[in-house]
């Protein structure tokens, strides 16, 4: 067991980086320097607060995910971001130090929507607490959210504090074989009024679609739709990336859903907004959006503009001053 | 410190017309509705474009002059209060709905629209835009997303940080920055939450871009009375607890209940001691069967009364008391002092409580109308501020029951901000290493300082002052914003 002081005394007496891993399943994304010294999050694991009724649970970084969700299955609760799960090592401090979410991230918002605290561990060793444990909060600047997706260039984050919510009655998910053009319009009528819909993906020419809700709200979609009934572990293998295995980059944009299709996509998530290119012969671009490719060998970050970038450096500057967390993971220049 | 020297001044009314210098006209911007804390601001100015205000900051910024942006000034921590040697940059002219794009589901608007206005822009297309705070047709949405604001909806919907895709910003030094997209994220640091409830500390809101929702089929509006408290609060919980996610669930007590009626006559039971309005959506089948389980769990709370609005009229009707609450206490005392404190739902009764036996302590009658299904409290205390006395007994009442929502876990302020009037509970609830990295933050956007200074975040000598923090005078991390 590594207890937070445990954390806090390697950090402050680090003289040279650290490379910060929880289950060490998301190498592929950002520069990773594979010659730092490790800090191993998964040995600070476990549930340390849950209220199933206040819809919150605080967590310690390293807990898997897969065992967070099996927690929350247990009082029918679920985290509406629909955490990825990039192999069962995956933790949760790992999921939100990347910021990433699940197919259901449109229709549910993303990781950083369900943080409500978090306790850090910055750069002199220091814990410190940001957030909390209810609903609203706004007293201080939000560095809770800052943190998620900051791929731990920011500090460690030792535990979060996150909003959970009641499972679904029922759910279905559906496949309907139709052209692009005419999936675009399904999901489009379906986002622009209040639908069950909760996850959509398009690929080979078929349309998949998730409906979560009550009971007699699915079954009535459900008919209005058609399709063929499909396993709901469709979208926990999509979101873990599991068909890209293998590719030596798998390239992902985001964009809006309405962006002209100018790639030949591997796939197409999130209601159109979230494309995916395994492998092309050359770097993809494209007129909306910013692309990032997941690599063990060129890894990059969609860019950003100078004053972007250049409050980036301020930020990590603050939080990170003698450059120990992660230095590069965003990229040169940026964090 | 500099101050606005008349070559400031020159050049100031070169870059916009409307500068305002007269005494009795500045004293309209005294104050934002936060009335106990004044201050004249040494100079106006209402900009029109863009351009104006990256010129304003620049030269602001020049000149080291405190810049205090404000929208409609009905923030309720004085984030809006201006700075005496300072300009007050009023954004009131920024008032265009830009462009609605209807297929994406997003309206692009000036920072000074006011909050009802962008559901008054797209409704007829069937959309809204869901947070709805109470001063929705007065606030702006440049003040909505500086407090991070929330309304009756965002039980269910969220607050503002989670309904804004985009926002142009101009930083301290002019510079104009463009955060977050239209698609679901960017790379890099989340500065698009980091932006949002930064009280016009880190920069000038000048755009942004809403999320819109398209309008629920159904919707129904349940109200419950109770003749405990306790009754009520516990309804709360067990309300949530059940599974159900109301779009709304909200609060109020006798005093606000009697204040109400009063003032409009929704129809409230006048001898309840605490009544729950439930909002709930959905389609037509699967509204009936939502209301179905939370009449349910009102019964089984033990309430005396219910009642079901179905129909706009009705619903209006019901939620009308509610929204008018605040004028209406505002009748039957000549000044309240909301309070904006947030508690684990599971503490409601005991916290209720415990407000109450302060509010004999203080020998001031208090109120509370609030956002329960969030924990989100507002006692409203009654005072009168012509007696100076009742004053300070109100803003002692208030401290206390910051205090205590800390005690129970919770936060000084889940809506309205810190601004200048809960800093020194800041130094309670955080202490000086979190404090630093607040400072620190500041100083990565605004290292001059001159963005609404000593708002916010407290000083960590101020907070040695106030006695909740021992600092030894000289080791803050950054001097330079305490200049002003
Ligand atoms: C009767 C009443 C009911 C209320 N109900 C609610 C409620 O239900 N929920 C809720 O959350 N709040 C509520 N409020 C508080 C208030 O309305 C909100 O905080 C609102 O967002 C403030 O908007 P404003 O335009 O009036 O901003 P102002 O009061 O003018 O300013 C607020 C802060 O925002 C900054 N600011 C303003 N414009 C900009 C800009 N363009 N760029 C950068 N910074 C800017 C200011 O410097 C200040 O710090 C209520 C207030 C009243 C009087």
């Amino acid at each position: 067991m590594l207890e937070v002081k445990d954390i806090s005394a390697r950090v402050a007496a680090a003289t040279s980086p650290l490379r910060i891993v929880g289950g060490d399943t998301k190498r592929r994304y950002g520069h990773v320097d594979e010659s730092l010294e490790l800090l191993e999050m998964a040995g600070h694991a476990g549930i340390l607060d849950y209220h199933p009724a206040e819809l919150v649970v605080r967590v310690r970084a390293g807990t898997p995910v897969t065992e967070l969700v099996d927690t929350l299955a247990k009082e029918n609760q679920v985290l509406a971001f629909e955490p990825p799960v990039h192999g069962e090592a995956s933790t949760i401090g790992g999921v939100i130090s990347a910021g990433l979410s699940g197919s259901r991230r449109p229709y549910a918002g993303a990781a950083r929507d369900h943080v409500l605290g978090a306790g850090v561990v910055l750069f002199d060793g220091e814990y410190r607490e940001f957030g909390g444990q209810v609903m609203k909060n706004v007293a201080g600047y939000d560095v809770s959210r800052l943190i998620c997706g900051a791929y731990g260039t920011l500090g460690v984050v030792a535990d979060v504090s996150l909003k959970v919510l009641p499972a679904p009655e029922r759910e279905v998910s559906l496949a309907l074989e139709m052209p692009l053009i005419e999936a675009q319009s399904l999901v489009e009528s379906l986002t622009r009024r209040v639908s069950p819909l909760s996850a959509s993906a398009y690929a080979a020419g078929v349309l998949s679609l998730r409906l979560s809700g009550l009971e007699s709200d699915v079954a009535d979609e459900q008919l209005a739709i058609g399709g063929e009934i499909i396993d709901d572990v469709y979208w926990r293998q999509l979101d873990s990336l599991a068909s890209f295995q293998g590719a030596s980059q798998i390239w992902r944009l985001s964009t809006h859903a309405l962006a002209p299709v100018e790639h030949d996509y591997d796939r197409m998530d999130w209601g159109f907004a979230q494309r995916w290119l395994v492998d092309p012969a050359t770097a993809p671009t494209s007129s909306q959006g910013h692309w990032t490719c997941i690599s063990n060998t060129s890894p990059s970050f969609g860019s950003m503009s100078l004053l972007e970038q250049k409050l980036h450096r301020n930020l990590k500057q603050v939080f990170d001053p003698n450059g120990i967390f992660n230095p590069g993971r965003l990229g040169e220049g940026v964090a | 410190m500099l101050h606005m020297t008349p070559e400031f001044l020159r050049a100031l009314k070169r870059i916009a017309s409307e500068v305002i210098l007269e005494p009795e006209r500045l004293a309209v911007y005294e104050a934002d509705g936060l009335t106990a804390k004044k201050q004249r601001p040494g100079v106006v100015v209402i900009p029109e474009t863009t351009g104006q205000v990256q010129r304003i900051t620049a030269l602001c910024h020049e000149h080291q002059v405190p810049l205090v942006a404000r929208g409609a000034g009905t923030g309720l921590s004085g984030g809006a209060m201006p700075h005496h040697e300072g300009v007050l940059l009023v954004m009131a002219k920024f008032n265009q709905v830009l462009a609605v794009n209807e297929r994406a589901l997003t309206a692009v608007v000036q920072p000074g629209v006011t909050n009802l206005a962008i559901t008054h822009a797209v409704e007829d297309i069937g959309l809204y835009y869901a947070p709805d705070p109470s001063s929705q047709i007065a606030c702006t949405i440049g003040g909505n997303v500086a407090e991070n604001s929330g309304g009756v909806h965002c039980l269910k919907y969220g607050l503002t940080v989670h309904n804004v895709k985009e926002i142009k910003v101009v930083l301290p030094d002019g510079e104009l920055v463009t955060i977050g997209g239209p698609g679901f994220d960017t790379p890099g640091y989340d500065l698009l939450a980091l932006m949002h409830g930064s009280e016009g500390m880190l920069g000038i809101v000048v755009e942004v871009t809403v999320q819109l929702l398209p309008q629920p089929p159904e919707v129904a509006v349940l109200m419950a009375a109770f003749s405990e408290v306790d009754q009520a609060a516990n309804c709360v919980a067990d309300i949530i607890a059940s599974g159900v996610l109301p779009a709304g669930l909200e609060m109020m007590d006798k005093l606000a209940i009697e204040a109400a009626e009063a003032f409009i006559g929704a129809g409230y039971p006048t001898d309840a001691q605490a009544l729950l309005l439930c909002e709930l959506d959905g389609t037509s089948t699967g509204l009936q069967i939502l209301i179905e389980k939370v009449l349910g769990v009102m019964r089984g709370s033990g309430a005396i009364d219910v009642q079901v609005a179905t129909d706009a009229e009705q619903r209006a009707k019901l939620w009308q008391g509610r929204k008018a609450a605040f004028p209406a206490v505002g009748r039957i005392a000549p000044d309240y002092y909301c309070m904006d404190g947030t508690i684990p739902r599971r503490e409601l009764s005991s916290v209720l409580s415990s407000i109450s036996s302060l509010s004999n302590k203080y020998s001031l009658a208090v109120a509370n109308v609030f956002h329960a299904g969030d924990g989100n409290l507002h006692p409203l205390i009654l005072y009168d501020a012509n007696d100076n006395d009742q004053l300070e007994r109100a803003e002692a009442f208030g401290s206390a029951i910051l205090q205590l929502c800390i005690d129970k876990g919770g936060t000084i302020t889940g809506e309205h901000g810190v601004g200048v009037e809960k800093i020194n509970e800041m130094c309670i609830q955080f202490d000086s290493l979190e404090l630093e990295i607040f400072h620190g933050i500041k100083a990565a956007f605004d290292p001059v300082g001159i963005l609404n200074p000593g708002k916010a975040v407290p000083t960590l000598s101020r907070c040695a002052e106030f006695g909740a923090m021992h600092v030894h005078v000289g080791e803050e991390k950054f001097p330079e914003l305490d200049r002003f």
